[in-house]
């Protein structure tokens, strides 16, 4: 017990030891590792490394273009970029395996272009941008400590609202470089042991006559004296409740205002100076295909997503979940601020966003059959029916049968501000129950690859499926173009379209030599256009006495474009 | 002859101040600045750069002209330091923020706030009240705050109402083209004013007693004129006339409190401070939580604009008393202005400038629309901005003898064959004519000051030492501030902006502080103990109406130091006896 005392005080002493976490999750990109790939693959000739801004702590932030070549481009001599998907890794700072799964992904798009045709035909026309780290400062985090789960980055903030800022940290009392959970025994605390491990603390129902053995706190000290512990760590503002929609101002994380931060400045510049993204992927906790959207959002009709796309979502969720899979999957985060919802409520694209991982239900193993499986239901021990803490306890068997040493032991521990009382430190560490070990990546990358390739057979296909001469008479034409759309998806989203943040289809006219317009304007617009079919058209009235050969072009940067000619007097 | 141009040369003079005292005490203008400045026309960006420029170099001692960054188009956005910096450190005395012309067609707005500083700077040795304030208080001024469409608005064709947009190009029309349709000057004469065309069918017509002045048809009368809207031509051949101007913005839809996007507040940009200039000044305020009040100078309409911008971000009681006893002073000493609430009494603004002071920064904000409609003939305010139509043209013949009006006349329209052009000039509507300009910036200035000396000042009235039993000491401090503004808002404590004021004991022999409590009362009847670090007590907020009493019981024996110290109130000490 001395021994214990004296490693405790030494441990309060000393500096946090070196990292002792990351063995779980080796083999995870750090920030140096991640631009290093991305170096890597930006050295094909169909990829393009390029940087939109630079964090606080003048990390770059990266986005990794995949689609025709540079020269490509420039040959065609068209200066319209083409309409892209972007693919986001970890909105959510904490949300790691995001990062890697985006990374794996474009290396996966890259590596398909030899033999993949549908791939390298959806490319001929459309661009993939691949932005795996947003946030590289909270992320960093985990790879100089990883003490706790952060998403925040360095910016000092007043968690508790008192006026000073990042003044009472979490401590590590016991020495292991983790900052996990503190309990301390107590008869007016709320907490008690679950009957069936008293590893997990579940909240007692006094009401039920049942009685609170433990006050569940985190780990470290008072520091500031407002009797709450570790209410107002280092940092900062989280990316994914830095954003405009629904943004809940002054709350923890949420920072002095919205996109306050240069990754968050960066991302919505870059976004916005890139209208041609129809379509968002990220990972994170706003899980919209497992737990599809429906418009309550907010309470206005502009806080809520529209019906129209309700419906389009709930079609795609319903088929990637099946390539995805979701059982046992969290319910999904509310998002105030974040990033999934900017993207469809403020941005206007198709924002779909799915947790990378989460840890799985686990199933004991089949007892073997005959005679032993009777010995075997003996010996294992009864199990009540408690729900309360059922996910933690999942989550215990799911790492002992993975051998992932997830759990620190409660250990008790002398600590100053409770003298003479019981003070145990132990709990989940951090980090791993939202991100698998290492291994499990490449099968995860495997099933949203799949996701991937179906979503890029939904897009929008725009062409000139008809264009009508009605012959008027004394050189006068009525020129109609119709123009479909034989995508699944509309040309734009129904909320681009109700915020007015989609590019309209602009359409013009080019007339031949000696011909003019009878009145109206060469361009216009179209609006949205429905998909599998539906069409929208345009006319002109054209004064060609001598004929001639008029061309069409109709374009967006975020549907693309098609063009035609016809023939008048002909 | 000889008499002509003698007294031309000492008119001159005389215009630019410069001449000295002859002895006759004018009152309401420095007599003898070191910067001579008339005040009946407005400055541009190099006019007023030099004038700031010129100001600075006179007088160092008392104000340090700085740029907070660059505009768009690469213009610095010059803030004025204006404070006594041989008294006392700039970053702890109560500071006061004003800003001209977020909306740069708002001309006058902007010389406001440049006369403020020339006549805090150049008033500063001949009144008592302006040499006070200037020694224990910082002034920040930044008159120019779109300072590119300044120059557009005065040096190109614009009309009164604008530029109110800055100048970063926007795709207003989502054609992929930027800015590609503005209006057009198309006679070249140097104004935007409207285009009519005759035509029987029309609906407007000439009116009865100002002929200039087009006014709508009566249902059972005949017009005779079709209006044309803003002088133009449909330049991107999309069919629509000047949709797509420069910039398509409002700078002061921006800001970081309440923002909301461009479908539900219109005008908003990207997110709040995506406009450069407008970041700049967030930055700044950070860098400066000493600031407990500003003022924003716009135009029109004779109105002195407190928050909240929208209903649902009702101010608290405490709070809207502090801007009330401000804002019906501002009605006396501005005749013709009203003291309104925004949302209530205007419109609802969402990302204002105006609700980030307050907020975010925790400072009483007011937004003054200078030039009121009550000037032209000084009977009543009809509550409009810019006046009836009426009293504008009878303004327009009598005192201007009908300048203000580019008299209609021919033109050739691309698009529409021959129409007439005419209107009035960019000059007139929202602004004084020249001689009005000098009063509207007094005023305006002097309210400013006012709202300035309200700034809290927080200050330690008085320390007793009293001997107890068994080698105990107590120390009592009251702590008041002298000023209306309270040293933290109550926005500033639900917000958490700035941290609570200290009140921290020192001095002594052998001090130790074994405890301290805040009383509400001056007789401690039911005392709050501090257990965490009695020695520097937190104090939420110190007013003029709830001095503050504090307690400490200690060892040690006096004399003692008591420290008051406020962010946005100041620092202040006084030892025992």
């Amino acid at each position: 017990m001395r021994e214990l005392i004296r490693i405790c005080l030494l441990s309060l002493i000393c500096a946090l030891p070196a990292i002792a976490l990351a063995a779980p999750l080796e083999g995870y990109h750090d920030n140096a590792a991640l631009e290093s790939q991305l170096r890597q693959l930006a050295q094909h000739p169909s990829a393009e490394l390029m940087q939109i801004g630079t964090t606080a702590e003048g990390r770059a932030i990266h986005v990794l273009r995949i689609g025709g070549s540079q020269e490509l481009l420039s040959a065609s001599g068209d200066s319209m970029p083409r309409p892209a998907i972007a693919v986001f890794g970890n909105v959510q700072a904490s949300h790691l395996a995001g990062r890697e799964v985006c990374l794996e992904l474009a290396q996966r798009v890259l590596d398909s272009l030899d033999d993949d045709a549908e791939l390298l035909a959806f490319l001929e026309q459309h661009d993939f941008y691949f932005i795996p780290s947003p946030t590289p400062d909270a992320t960093e985090f985990f790879f100089s400590s990883g003490s706790f789960e952060r998403s925040t980055n360095s910016r000092p903030a007043d968690d508790d609202k008192d006026g000073w800022l990042d003044e009472d940290p979490g401590e590590d009392l016991n020495g292991d470089g983790l900052l996990t959970m503190m309990r301390v025994e107590d008869p007016s605390g709320d907490w008690m042991e679950h009957p069936d491990d008293p590893r997990v603390l579940i909240r007692a129902r006094r009401e039920d006559n049942e009685q609170g053995q433990w006050r569940l706190l985190s780990e470290g000290r008072d520091n500031d004296g407002d009797e709450a512990f570790n209410e107002d760590g280092p940092g900062g503002v989280d990316f994914n409740r830095n954003m405009t929609f629904n943004y809940d101002q002054f709350s923890e994380g949420s920072g002095p205002w919205q996109v306050s931060e240069p990754e968050s400045r960066a991302v919505v510049d870059w976004m916005f100076d890139n209208p041609q993204i129809c379509m968002v992927l990220s990972f994170g906790p706003e899980d919209n295909i497992r737990q599809p959207w429906n418009n309550d959002h907010g309470k206005l009709m502009h806080e809520s997503a529209e019906r129209d796309d309700i419906g389009i979502m709930e079609y795609i969720a319903k088929q990637a979940v099946e390539l995805i899979g979701k059982d046992n999957v969290p319910g999904s985060a509310s998002g105030r601020g974040s990033f999934p919802d900017w993207a469809y409520f403020h941005y206007g694209a198709w924002s779909i966003c799915t947790r990378a991982w989460w840890v799985p239900e686990y199933k004991a193993p089949e007892p073997a059959e005959g005679a032993e499986a009777e010995s075997a239901e003996e010996k294992k021990p009864e199990k009540s029916d408690e729900k309360r803490g059922s996910d933690e306890i999942n989550a215990l068997n799911w790492f002992t049968a993975e051998g992932t040493d997830a759990f620190v032991e409660w250990t008790a521990v002398q600590h100053p501000d409770f003298p003479g009382k019981r003070v145990e430190v132990g709990g989940f560490k951090p980090y791993l129950r939202d991100n698998p070990p290492a291994e499990h990546l490449p099968e995860i990358t495997s099933k949203q690859f799949e996701m991937l390739r179906l979503l890029t057979g939904m897009l929008p296909r725009i062409s000139i499926r008809e264009l009508e001469v009605d012959d008027l008479g004394e050189g006068l034409y009525r020129v109609t173009a119709h123009v479909a759309n034989d995508g699944y998806l509309p040309t734009s989203t129904r909320k681009a379209d109700a915020i007015r943040k989609d590019y309209p289809l602009n359409i013009a006219i080019t007339l031949p030599a000696g011909a003019s317009l009878l009145t109206g304007s060469l361009r216009g617009q179209l609006r949205r256009i429905g998909g599998n079919g539906a069409e929208s058209e345009f006319s002109w009235l054209v004064v060609a006495p001598q004929g001639g050969t008029a061309g069409i072009v109709v374009a967006s940067p975020s549907v693309g474009s098609a063009s035609g000619t016809v023939e008048l007097g002909q | 002859m000889k008499y002509l141009i003698t007294t031309l040369i000492i008119g001159l003079l005389l215009s630019t101040g410069a001449v000295a005292d002859d002895g006759y005490p004018l009152v309401g203008r420095p007599v003898d600045p070191k910067v001579p400045a008339a005040w009946d026309f407005y400055r541009d960006y190099d006019a007023q750069t030099k004038l700031l420029k010129d100001l600075a170099a006179a007088h160092p001692d008392i104000c340090r002209l700085d740029s907070i960054g660059k505009s768009w188009e690469g213009r610095e956005m010059w803030v004025m330091t204006v404070t006594n910096f041989s008294k006392g450190d700039e970053l702890r005395k109560p500071a006061f923020w004003l800003d001209g012309a977020i909306h740069a067609n708002e001309v006058q707005s902007s010389d406001a706030a440049l006369y403020t500083c020339w006549y805090l700077v150049e008033g500063y040795g001949q009144m008592d009240y302006i040499r006070d304030l200037v020694d224990r208080q910082v002034f920040y001024i930044l008159p120019m705050m779109s300072p590119d469409s300044r120059e557009v608005h005065l040096h190109e064709a614009a009309t009164t109402n604008d530029p109110r947009t800055g100048q970063r190009p926007v795709d207003n029309d989502r054609d992929g083209l930027f800015d590609e349709d503005d209006d057009d000057d198309i006679d070249g004469d140097g104004h935007i004013v409207s285009m009519r065309i005759k035509d029987p069918n029309g609906r407007y017509k000439e009116h009865d007693e100002y002929p200039w002045m087009m006014v709508r048809a009566e249902a059972d009368e005949v017009g005779g004129w079709t209006m044309l809207g803003g002088e133009g031509i449909d330049n991107d051949g999309d069919g629509m006339v000047n949709e797509d101007g420069a910039g398509g913005y409002d700078p002061n839809r921006d800001w970081g409190y309440d923002w909301q996007p461009g479908h539900v507040q219109w005008g908003a940009y990207r997110y709040p401070f995506s406009l450069q200039e407008n970041r700049a000044v967030s930055e700044f305020a950070l860098a400066h939580p000493n600031i407990g009040g500003a003022q924003s100078f716009h135009n029109a309409g004779g109105m002195i604009l407190s928050g909240p911008g929208a209903e649902e971000n009702t101010y608290s009681r405490s709070d809207r008393q502090v801007y009330d006893a401000i804002g019906e002073k501002g009605e006396q000493m501005l005749p013709g202005y009203t003291y309104m609430i925004t949302w209530e009494d205007l419109y609802t603004v969402h990302g204002g400038e105006l609700d980030w002071w307050y907020a975010n920064v925790g400072a009483i904000s007011y937004t003054n629309e200078l030039w009121t409609s009550f000037n032209y003939f000084r009977t009543e305010n009809d509550g409009s901005w810019t006046g009836s139509r009426e009293d504008q043209a009878r303004f327009n013949e009598l005192l201007l003898f009908g300048e203000a009006f580019v008299d209609w006349h021919e033109v050739e329209h691309p698009d529409y064959g021959t129409v007439e052009v005419g209107g009035y000039k960019k000059s007139y509507g929202r602004q004084p004519p020249s001689f009005l300009i000098q009063e509207e910036l007094h005023r305006n200035m002097a309210f400013t000051v006012f709202h300035a000396a309200q700034l809290p000042r927080i200050r330690v009235a008085d320390v007793r030492v009293r001997q107890l039993e068994h080698g105990l000491t107590e120390v009592t401090a009251t702590i008041v501030n002298d000023n209306l503004i309270p040293t933290r808002l109550s926005v500033a404590e639900r917000n958490s902006l700035v941290r609570p004021d200290l009140v921290s004991l020192s001095g002594g022999n052998g001090l130790k502080v074994l405890t301290a409590m805040r009383g509400g009362d001056m007789f401690f009847r039911q005392p709050r103990e501090q257990e965490h670090d009695p020695q520097n007590m937190r104090v939420d907020s110190v007013s003029l109406s709830s001095p503050v009493y504090v307690r400490w019981i200690v060892r040690g024996s006096g004399p003692f130091t008591v420290t008051a110290d406020s962010i946005k109130g100041g620092l202040s000490t006084l030892t025992s006896e």
